[in-house]
């Protein structure tokens, strides 16, 4: 089976001369579909470099980045972002949506920078939202929405459509416990129906539902877990260290 | 890019600018005021201009011919030459002058032999209060006329000069010059005067008015077959043709308006359009996140920029009409003329709407261009890229300077327009488009101020490219207010170059009286300004006997030949006698050994010769005669160092020289008997009104001082000049605040480090004053030269003022009450600004 993506031999570099720093060093990962795959690590260790690299926003050194056997390298600036919209959906960790969107219009953004009527894109929005549950709240500007809620809302967003890849920056870092398990709840169910995802995360309780857990320490994949039983595998000495 | 995509990318440009109401309030205003300018502008010409069909309305009423006067051709000629049913009316005219109140009055009076509210004479003038003369011995007269006359509507107004008198029926205006000193007369007012006295009325016109259906063309031709009809004969379609402007020149002028105004208005605009897509920078990230491609990126902004450009136009549309309509009433003082009520046109504000939203577009091209180019990570995290120097185009921009001011060192001394304009344009692009370039220079000497100011400078040079718009922007708006300044003060001067007067002489005249004056008059003049001088002008003629009749012929200097941009021409004048009390009075007392000498003395350099100082053996010749039959030759020499108008073309020669010569005096042959008075000192208010009141006590007598004489055109061009320096702050201070809302978060940072609030505000304070002192700096040349170099292709010796005080409030006042306003508003800002991206 075609990984969805597959990071191969990725280095990024910040900088020049004296100023040169190594935010990736020969880092290679694979996602497969249906998997959710969790990225852990210190703050600096190039977590977010990782995703940058994973949806294209950014183009690694050396190495190669490619989604659904696509080498990304060898899109233009275009492409990549056709490949947003249709096939990689983004999650931050906060201020995901467009102040100026109601929920749906933000959910129905990219496919109507696709070219989708915007009624039919509407009706795929709503879908979206449903599986969130947050369809009565569709007609709502983000700042009437919680953190959770627009997390949700940023979510749907990230999957409307086909997407297969979603790419989840700290999704949970501004959100309490109960409601982040809600957001991951939804991610999880993501990858249950197919699609597949990369978590970035600082805590391990929402790691543990990833099928796989990525530590990135200084730029490299120090170690590298399968089907953590529970979080307390997660406090390993590699975790750890 | 699709429909859907646009309607999404449009939607999200515009919840942004409802959402940054304000910010996009002021994108709005700054489009809004240049626009209300045009169109202030196109509305108030609209209104003032004279159409070609109202010119000829003016000259002829609602006629259908005006028929020119011919000798021994009546109205009963021409109504026969005519179809039945023509109605033709004589318009006749008279002009005469009077004292009233010791003040000179000039009155022009015309009569049409049908009243003039009816055809053919209706539209001739515009009634302002009563009416029309109807019947003999009535009439209507201009306002400032009535003032003159003394007079009240169903007065009496009466002129002793030529023995006549009439009954004010109403007020009415010439429409051309509403100030102009007219009498319309009812039909048959002129019948007396023209009995006794027959050269005093002549026949302006005859006024033809053809029945329906009449072909205007026949009409003509049988007119042309009248005998002795020699003089022309103008339709109301030619005359509308001879009056219509160069279409070509008036589209030329517009386009280079337009032009100008857009790429003024897409600055200014740009300034505050920057600082706006700046702030949506996470938005954009936002829109790139989710798939949004580059042309996605701009489009928002662009839609964002013709949008508020739109709205811009609009607003600046309602403002003009608005102030339009405020400056209506003073229309007249500026046109010269009447103008009638408001007229909007359409086509110029349609295109003011369009010029608006094509600048909202244009300032919105730089910004959407460069967001366009970020990527979506940097868009997110609110990160512009480092800011470059600027390049090519800022020195090229300098390199443009530098060739304009060749092109305009070239063509000074020949006065070549077309070059001086030409180097102006180009030096004053080349000037703004390097003002990046010249902003970062200002880093240089940041190190050398204080800490708080070299924050500001530092900044300021360091993101030249993004501050440089802006202070194009105010650079613009501050070299306006500086431009009019400087061509207003430098006409004001041509027009005081030469005054009528000495500040301490009076011109008396004896208006209609004969050539006798009271002695009283100069008796009491002497007493209400002791110490005064008196002399009186008068003429010498040369006696000639013809067919037994002694024939006085007048005596006229031709004094040298003068060239210049209107063409050549010489000045001249009478030949006076003086026994030297009026070199005395006239400021020419250098001139008594050569009057003594028996030479022909001119008063004021360049009356005899052009160059600096007069040979001992220059001459002057003397012409015998209006038709200058005969000629003498005679030694001649200048007094006095200054000319004044109203004593321009005065000659002097000695009695005992005029005496050996055979001239005589003669008191008639100069128009109204004159006499110059040279106070004691310079005359002030009070001393000018006892003059007067003495002149009023003696009928047909007036004084006037140089202040008489002048147009009264200052106060319009004072206004003028406040106008666009009020505009011009209202745009530098929106400028600066926008500049000053970019530091936002450098404020929060200053406070999340413990930075008390006078430091936050002294930082404030001191970018705005930078910015201002920086804009003013660079407004005084741009705003000068061009104005400099418009005298400088006027003519030679045209005088060019520096509008020091304008200047002063570009240079000081303006940045001092930036700096203090910013001071004073800046407001704590949140420290938590801090943790996000600029939103």
């Amino acid at each position: 089976m075609t990984p969805t993506l597959e990071l191969s031999r990725v280095t990024k570099r910040f900088g020049g001369g004296h100023l040169e720093v190594d935010a990736l060093t020969e880092v290679s990962m694979t996602v497969e579909p249906g998997e959710l795959v969790a990225v852990m690590g210190p703050s600096g260790s190039g977590k977010t470099t990782l995703l940058s690299l994973a949806g294209g926003l950014d183009t690694p050194t050396e190495g190669t980045v490619t989604v659904e056997a696509v080498d990304l390298s060898t899109l233009g600036v275009r492409e990549l972002a056709r490949l947003r919209r249709r096939r990689i959906g983004y999650v931050f960790q906060q201020l995901n949506l467009i102040d100026g969107l109601t929920a749906a219009e933000n959910v129905s953004l990219p496919l109507e920078l696709d070219g989708v009527a915007t009624s039919q894109a509407r009706a795929r929005a709503f879908e979206a939202l449903e599986r969130v549950e947050m369809t009565e709240l569709a007609d709502r500007f983000p700042e009437e929405l919680s953190g959770g809620e627009q997390q949700r809302v940023a979510i749907a967003r990230a999957v409307v459509g086909e997407r297969i890849l979603l790419l989840a920056d700290e999704p949970t870092g501004a959100l309490d416990s109960v409601t982040g398990e809600k957001v991951l709840r939804l991610l999880r169910g993501h990858c249950d129906r197919g699609g597949s995802g990369v978590l970035v995360t600082h805590d391990a309780r929402f790691a543990a539902w990833a099928d796989r857990v990525v530590f990135l320490r200084d730029g490299r994949i120090a170690d590298e877990t399968r089907s953590p039983e529970g979080p307390e595998s997660l406090l390993s000495d590699a975790a750890t260290r | 890019m699709s429909a859907p995509a646009y309607r999404a990318v449009a939607r999200v440009a515009l919840r942004q600018a409802w959402r940054a109401r304000w910010r996009s309030l002021l994108v709005v205003a700054m489009v809004a005021l240049p626009i209300g300018g045009l169109v202030t502008a196109a509305i108030a010409i609209r209104t003032a201009t004279e159409t070609p069909a109202e010119r000829a309305l003016a000259a002829m009423g609602s006629a259908d011919l005006l028929v020119y006067p011919s000798k021994g051709v009546d109205v009963a000629d021409i109504q026969d030459a005519l179809a039945a049913g023509t109605t033709v009316a004589e318009q006749r005219s008279a002009y005469t002058e009077t004292a009233i109140g010791g003040t000179f009055t000039q009155i022009f009076l015309t009569e049409v032999s049908i009243p003039v509210d009816r055809p053919p004479g209706r539209g001739l003038l515009a009634l302002v209060n009563g009416r029309f003369p109807s019947a003999s011995g009535e009439g209507a007269v201009s306002p400032r006329l009535l003032d003159s006359l003394q007079a009240d509507i169903g007065g009496t107004a009466t002129l002793e000069e030529i023995g006549f008198a009439f009954r004010v029926t109403g007020t009415a205006v010439q429409r051309r010059e509403p100030t102009f000193p007219v009498a319309i007369l009812g039909p048959g007012s002129f019948d007396a005067l023209e009995a006794t006295r027959p050269n005093v009325v002549d026949t302006e016109a005859f006024l033809v008015d053809l029945p329906s259906g009449t072909s205007i063309e026949q009409a003509v031709t049988a007119l042309k077959r009248v005998p002795g009809l020699e003089g022309g004969i103008d339709t109301r379609a030619s005359m509308i043709q001879l009056t219509e402007e160069n279409p070509n020149r008036a589209t030329g002028w517009s386009f280079a308006v337009t032009v100008l105004v857009l790429l003024g208005t897409g600055l200014i605009a740009g300034a505050a359009f920057a600082v706006g897509a700046r702030r949506q920078l996470r938005t954009l990230g936002l829109l790139g996140a989710a798939g949004g491609e580059p042309g996605h990126i701009r489009a928002t902004v662009l839609t964002g920029g013709v949008t508020l450009g739109f709205l811009g136009s609009l607003a600046g549309v309602a403002l003009g009409i608005a102030c339009a309509f405020a400056i209506h009433p003073h229309l007249n003082a500026f046109a010269g003329q009447l103008v009638g009520p408001v007229e909007i046109p359409i086509q110029p504000l349609v295109g003011a709407v369009a010029l608006g939203t094509m600048a909202g577009a244009l300032a919105a091209l730089g910004p959407a261009r460069t967001a366009g180019r970020l990527t979506t990570l940097q868009a997110l995290a609110g990160r512009l890229p480092t800011p470059r120097r600027p390049g090519r185009i800022a020195a090229t921009g300098m390199t443009a300077v530098a060739v304009g001011c060749a092109i305009v060192i070239l063509a000074t001394p020949s006065h070549s327009g077309t070059g001086l304009v030409t180097g102006v344009i180009i030096m004053t692009a080349g000037f703004l488009i390097a003002i990046p370039l010249l902003v970062t220079w200002t880093g240089r000497i940041a190190g050398a101020l204080p800490p708080i100011p070299r924050l500001s400078t530092r900044d300021i040079a360091r993101h030249s490219r993004r501050t440089g718009t802006a202070l194009a922007a105010a650079v613009i708006a501050l070299a306006v207010p500086v431009a009019v300044s400087a061509i207003t003060l430098s006409q004001e001067a041509a027009d005081r170059r030469v005054p009528y007067l000495a500040d301490d002489q009076l011109m008396i005249e004896l208006v209609g009286r004969g050539a006798d004056w009271d002695p009283a008059v100069e008796t009491e003049l002497r007493r209400a300004l002791p110490g005064s001088a008196l002399a009186p002008l008068i003429p010498l003629v040369a006696t000639e006997e013809r067919r037994e009749q002694s024939v006085e012929r007048v005596l006229t200097v031709h004094g040298p030949e003068h060239t210049d941009a209107n063409g050549s021409w010489w000045i001249g004048g009478q030949l006076l006698v003086d026994d030297g009390e009026l070199l005395r009075v006239l400021h020419a007392e250098d001139g008594l050994p050569a009057l003594e000498a028996g030479k022909v003395v001119g008063l004021g350099p360049d009356s005899i010769d052009l160059e600096p100082g007069v040979a001992d053996d220059a001459t002057v010749k003397v012409y015998v005669g209006a038709r200058e039959r005969r000629s003498m030759t005679f030694p001649a020499s200048e007094a006095g160092s200054a000319t004044y108008n109203a004593t321009s073309g005065i000659y002097m020669i000695s009695q005992a020289r005029a005496h050996e010569l055979g001239f005589s005096a003669s008191a008639s042959s100069i128009g109204y008997p004159q006499m110059v008075l040279r106070a004691a000192a310079p005359l002030d208010e009070e001393q000018i009104d006892r003059a007067k009141d003495v002149a009023a006590r003696h009928s047909g007598t007036s004084v006037r001082a140089a202040g008489d004489y002048s147009s009264g055109e200052g106060g319009a061009r004072l206004l003028v000049s406040v106008i666009a320096s009020m505009l011009a702050l209202a745009i530098v201070f929106v400028i600066v605040a926008l500049v000053g809302a970019e530091s936002r978060r450098d404020q929060a940072i200053l406070v999340a480090v413990g930075g008390e609030p006078r430091i936050r505000r002294a930082v404030a304070g001191s970018r705005a004053l930078v910015t201002a002192l920086l804009a003013g700096f660079l407004a005084a040349p741009v705003g000068f030269l061009p104005a400099a170099v418009f005298r400088i292709a006027q003519a030679r010796g045209y005088p060019i003022v520096v509008p020091w005080t304008t200047l002063g409030i570009v240079l000081l006042a303006t940045p001092i009450l930036a700096g203090l306003s910013a001071a004073l508003v800046s407001r704590q800002p949140k420290a938590a600004q801090l943790l996000r991206p600029i939103e």
